[in-house]
C-alpha cells in the first residue's frame, strides 16, 4: 500500500513539474469545435464547456494544487518548530504564553477562519498558502514541544553546555534534528488536508481564481454541466481523492516506521 | 612566587533546592581547593552532593536548584559573578566535564567525529579540515583502535567503552585547564573500567592535568587521587591527603563508609 502510495505520488510530482511537457494541449486553448467532447483519443480525459482538454488542465491544476500544499504546510512546519522548540526548551511563562496561544488557534473552526481571511485579503494563491499555514502549525508546535520537553534533559544536551554551547546551538543542532521524525509524519499527513482545503476553497470560488487551474476550480468548473458531462468532475475528483489518500498512506506507514508500538 | 597554585577554590558553596516542601539544602557550606596539576577527588554516597558540586562549578545548576552563596574561583576569578557569554567561553574550553554513562552523552543523529569537531570549532579559530585532524590526533591519544571508523561511526555503533573513550578525547579537545569526571567509570563494566582508568592515568601524568574525579568507589579514588573530600548529606565531611585519609580515618562516617568497602571485598 505505502509502495503504491508513494509511487503515486512520485507520479503526480513528476507530472506536476514536467506539466508543459506532459500535457497534451495548451491548458488555456479553448476550441468552440469540440465542446465538452467525452473522452476520447485526441482528449483523453474529455474537454469542458470552453473546449479545453481536461487532462491538460488536470497536470497544470496539479502543479497549482500541490505547490499550495507543500508551501502552506511548509510554513506550518516551519513555524510550529519554531514555537514548539521555544515553548519547550525555555518552559516557565513563555511556554505558557506560547501554549495558550496555541489553544486560542485551535478554538477557532480552520475554515470559517480561512474564509473571514481570503475574503478580508481577497483570494489569491499567495494569499492561500499563506492562510492555509498559519491554521495548520499548531499540531506541529505541541508535537515539538513534547519531545523538546524530554529530549533537553538528556545528558547530550548537558554535555553540549558544558563544552560551552549556546541556546540557539542546542536547538537546532541538538533538539530539532531529534525532535524531526513525528513532525514528518504529520507534515506528510497535513499535505494531504491542506490540498482538500485548498480544493474545498477553490471550489467555493475563494481560492485560486480561473483562468489558472487547479483541481477544485476545475471541480467547480464542471458542476453546472455534471448532468451531461460527468468526465468533468469525475476525473478531478479522482486525482484529489488519490492524491489526499496517497499522502495520507505514506503518513501513516511513516508513523509506522517512526512509532513501531503504534501498529496493528 | 606561591608554593603552590590553586586552580580551583571552592569556599562556602551552599545549593539550596526551593520546593514545594520547603527548602532542601543540597550542598551545605562546602570547601575546598584544588592544586594545579594535581588530581583531586570527591567521594560519597549517591545524593550525597557530589554531582551537584561538580555541575555547580560550570553554573549549569537548573530550576528549582539555586546557588544561595558561596564563591568559585577558578584562576583567581569567581565563576558566581560572571555572566553566560563570559562562562560559555570557559565550558569547554578552560573547564570540561566528562559524564557518567557514556550511552547518552551523544547525540543520537550525529557522527563522534562530527560532535567533537564541533567542540574544537566553538572554542578554537580554526578551519573545519584542522579541527578534524585535531580530533583525528586525540582519538589515537585516547587509544582509540580504528580512528577513522570511530570518527564517522554514529553513538550507537560504538561500545561503553569506546564511547567514553570519545567522550575522554571531546573532553582533552580543547587542552581545558581543569577537567571534572564525574564518575566516568561507574557505567562500564570491571574489565572496561580499568582500562579507563589505565587511559586517564596516562593522559593526566603525561599532560600535567588538573583533575576533580568523583566517584563512591574508595578503591579507585585511592588509586587516582591524591587529595580526598569525604561529602555526606551536602557536607564534607573530611578532607585530606587520600593516603592518610585511608588509613587513618578521623570521622565516624568515613570510618564506616570504609568498613562498607571491606565488608564488601571480604
Amino acid at each position: 500500500m505505502a509502495v503504491a502510495a508513494s509511487l503515486f505520488i512520485l507520479l503526480i510530482l513528476i507530472a506536476a513539474i514536467l506539466a508543459p511537457v506532459a500535457a497534451t494541449c495548451d491548458p488555456s486553448a479553448t476550441d468552440s469545435r469540440s465542446v465538452l467532447t467525452p473522452p476520447s483519443k485526441e482528449h483523453i480525459l474529455g474537454t469542458d464547456r470552453l473546449g479545453r482538454d481536461i487532462f491538460s488542465r488536470t497536470v497544470y491544476g496539479a502543479r497549482i494544487s500541490l505547490f499550495i500544499g507543500f508551501i502552506a504546510i511548509g510554513m506550518a512546519v516551519l513555524i510550529g518548530i519554531f514555537i514548539g522548540a521555544m515553548a519547550g526548551y525555555y518552559g516557565g511563562s513563555i511556554d505558557t504564553i506560547l501554549m495558550r496561544f496555541v489553544d486560542t488557534m485551535l478554538c477557532f473552526p480552520t475554515i470559517f477562519l480561512i474564509l473571514a481571511v481570503i475574503s478580508l485579503l481577497g483570494p489569491s494563491i499567495f494569499n492561500i498558502m499563506i492562510v492555509i499555514g498559519a491554521t495548520n502549525w499548531m499540531g506541529i508546535a505541541r508535537l515539538v514541544r513534547a519531545q523538546v520537553l524530554t529530549l533537553k534533559e538528556r545528558d547530550f544536551v548537558a554535555a553540549s553546555k558544558v563544552m560551552g554551547a549556546k541556546d540557539s546551538w542546542i536547538i537546532l543542532r541538538h533538539l530539532i534534528p531529534n525532535a524531526i521524525g513525528p513532525v514528518l509524519v504529520s507534515a506528510t499527513l497535513g499535505i494531504g488536508g491542506a490540498i482538500l482545503v485548498e480544493s474545498a476553497l477553490s471550489f467555493l470560488g475563494i481560492g485560486v481564481q480561473p483562468p489558472t487551474p487547479s483541481w477544485g476550480n476545475i471541480l467547480m468548473d464542471g458542476r453546472s454541466t455534471l448532468g451531461v458531462a460527468w468526465w468533468l468532475t469525475v476525473f478531478p475528483g479522482l486525482f484529489i481523492l488519490f492524491t489526499v489518500l496517497s499522502y495520507n498512506i505514506l503518513g501513516e506507514a511513516l508513523r509506522d516506521i517512526a512509532e513501531p508500538r503504534l501498529k496493528r | 612566587m606561591k608554593l603552590h597554585v590553586n586552580i580551583l577554590e571552592v569556599k562556602n558553596l551552599k545549593i539550596y533546592f526551593h520546593t514545594s516542601d520547603g527548602i532542601v539544602k543540597a550542598v551545605e557550606d562546602i570547601s575546598f581547593e584544588i592544586e594545579k596539576g594535581k588530581v583531586f577527588g570527591i567521594v560519597g554516597e549517591s545524593g550525597s552532593g557530589k554531582t551537584l558540586t561538580a555541575v555547580s562549578i560550570l553554573k549549569l545548576i537548573s530550576w528549582p536548584g539555586k546557588i544561595m552563596g558561596g564563591k568559585i574561583l577558578f584562576n583567581e576569578t569567581d565563576l558566581l559573578t560572571m555572566d553566560e557569554k563570559a562562562l560559555n567561553n570557559i565550558r569547554g574550553s578552560k573547564i570540561s566535564l566528562v559524564f557518567q554513562e557514556p550511552a547518552s552523552s551523544f547525540n543520537p543523529v550525529f557522527t563522534i567525529g562530527e560532535q567533537i569537531v564541533e567542540t574544537v570549532l566553538t572554542h578554537q579559530g580554526v578551519s573545519r579540515s584542522k579541527a578534524k585532524e585535531i580530533t583525528f590526533e586525540y582519538l589515537k591519544r585516547c587509544r582509540i583502535e580504528e580512528v577513522k571508523k570511530t570518527f564517522y561511526d554514529y553513538p550507537h555503533q560504538l561500545s561503553g567503552g569506546t564511547k567514553q573513550r570519545a567522550m575522554i578525547a571531546m573532553a582533552l579537545v580543547n587542552s581545558p585547564e581543569l577537567i571534572i569526571l564525574d564518575e566516568p567509570t561507574t557505567a562500564l563494566d570491571a574489565t572496561i573500567q580499568v582500562q579507563i582508568l589505565d587511559l586517564l592515568d596516562e593522559i593526566i601524568h603525561k599532560e600535567n592535568l588538573s583533575i576533580l574525579f568523583i566517584s563512591h568507589n574508595f578503591g579507585i579514588i585511592a588509586r587516582m587521587c591524591g587529595r580526598v573530600a569525604v561529602m555526606h548529606k551536602g557536607k564534607i565531611v573530611e578532607c585530606r591527603d587520600t593516603k592518610s585519609l585511608l588509613i587513618n580515618p578521623k570521622e565516624q562516617y568515613t570510618i564506616s563508609l570504609l568498613e562498607s568497602v571491606k565488608a564488601l571485598s571480604w
